[in-house]
């Protein structure tokens, strides 16, 4: 086979190459994300019954109701279910002791486990790094809209691991809950 | 010395833009956090965003990978070059984003660009783009590392 001689072709002969290689990278390579999944789906600004604009429409837990929900997590069944929406990486690096690692990038490896431990629970808390982090409201949003878990037992834990050792709490650094 | 040049631009090329290809693809999720950050593509439909951190670093290896070989080298290294320019503009208006933002002289403007390797000195960044857009088109140019290599062996009196 000739391979195109002018830039114009060779552009074009490059470009559709990359492009059928990324949408096949996407479903072949078990690492990358696939093309279909909206891993970024932020939540719609809500208005609240004071007019109060809020960033998303979860509720919120403080670092105290963290703190006090510690030795709810090992119920069984569950009462509180605390989850870890970062990587596994990060989870193993130091993680609050009880919680569930679901990375919201690779939710397929870890829902179906799960969903039965968050059907079952009146609470659920999610975090991940706190700052800039949206990986808690999208994995919310994932398992409201997608898992059908509701959204009233969802409670977002906003300060995340930073806050979590800024005041003082340990983490545990462990694959173990 | 100076028939060694072109060489060695075409190599560093190479080497950085299959660098660059590498460190995304072990880290897609690192990725596409750092593309949305740019606010510049839609989020729905997901394909659209998901694109990025499946294409762009096969784009990357491949540009690399081409630009080496001299196979589909010109187009390649304009495809990428091209690719180069858009995405630094994107940077660049980013930057001036950030500083609107948060009132940083621009020399002192880091983030996370996106680029590989986490959060870097936005200026430092832009200069070694710029480098990396003149080394690209440059590879436009001549042949490639391999069949320049093969020409220079196989040449008569070692030419």
């Amino acid at each position: 086979m000739r391979l195109p001689t002018s830039t114009l072709a060779q552009t074009a002969v490059f470009a559709i190459s990359v492009l059928v290689l990324g949408v096949l990278n996407s479903y072949i390579n078990p690492s990358a994300l696939r093309l279909h999944v909206a891993y970024i789906n932020p939540a719609e600004t809500v208005i609240d019954d004071e007019g109060n604009s809020l960033s998303h429409g979860y509720q919120t837990a403080s670092h105290e109701d963290v703190n006090s929900y510690l030795d709810l997590l090992y119920e069984d069944p569950p009462y509180v279910v605390l989850l870890d929406a970062r990587s596994e990486a990060h989870y193993e690096e130091g993680h609050i002791a009880g919680a569930f690692l679901l990375d919201h990038y690779r939710q397929d490896q870890y829902i179906e486990e799960l969903k039965p431990v968050l059907n079952d629970s009146a609470i659920i808390v999610i975090y991940c790094t706190g700052g800039d982090c949206e990986d808690s409201i999208f994995l919310s949003n994932s398992l409201v809209y997608n898992h059908g878990i509701e959204k009233e037992k969802i409670y977002i834990f906003e300060g995340g691991v930073e806050l979590w050792e800024e005041v003082g709490h340990p983490l545990k650094e462990s694959a173990e809950r | 010395m100076r028939s060694y040049l072109p060489l060695f631009i075409r190599l560093a090329v190479a080497v950085l833009l299959i660098d660059y290809g590498l460190g995304k693809l072990s880290d897609p999720v690192s990725f596409l956090k750092s593309i949305h950050e740019y606010d510049l593509l839609p989020v729905k439909p997901s394909w659209i965003l998901n694109l990025g951190p499946n294409v762009i670093p096969i784009m990357e290896l491949a540009a690399g990978l081409c630009i080496l070989t001299g196979l589909l080298r010109r187009g390649a290294a304009a495809f990428m070059g091209g690719f180069l320019v858009l995405f630094t503009a994107a940077i660049f208006w980013r930057t001036l984003g950030v500083m609107d933002e948060t009132g940083q002289a621009f020399s002192k403007i880091v983030f996370d660009c996106g680029c590989g390797g986490g959060e870097v000195v936005i200026w430092e960044k832009l200069v070694l783009n710029i480098a990396l857009i003149v080394g690209t088109f440059y590879c436009m140019l001549g042949r490639g590392v391999v069949s320049q290599k093969i020409a220079s062996d196989s040449a008569p009196n070692g030419e």
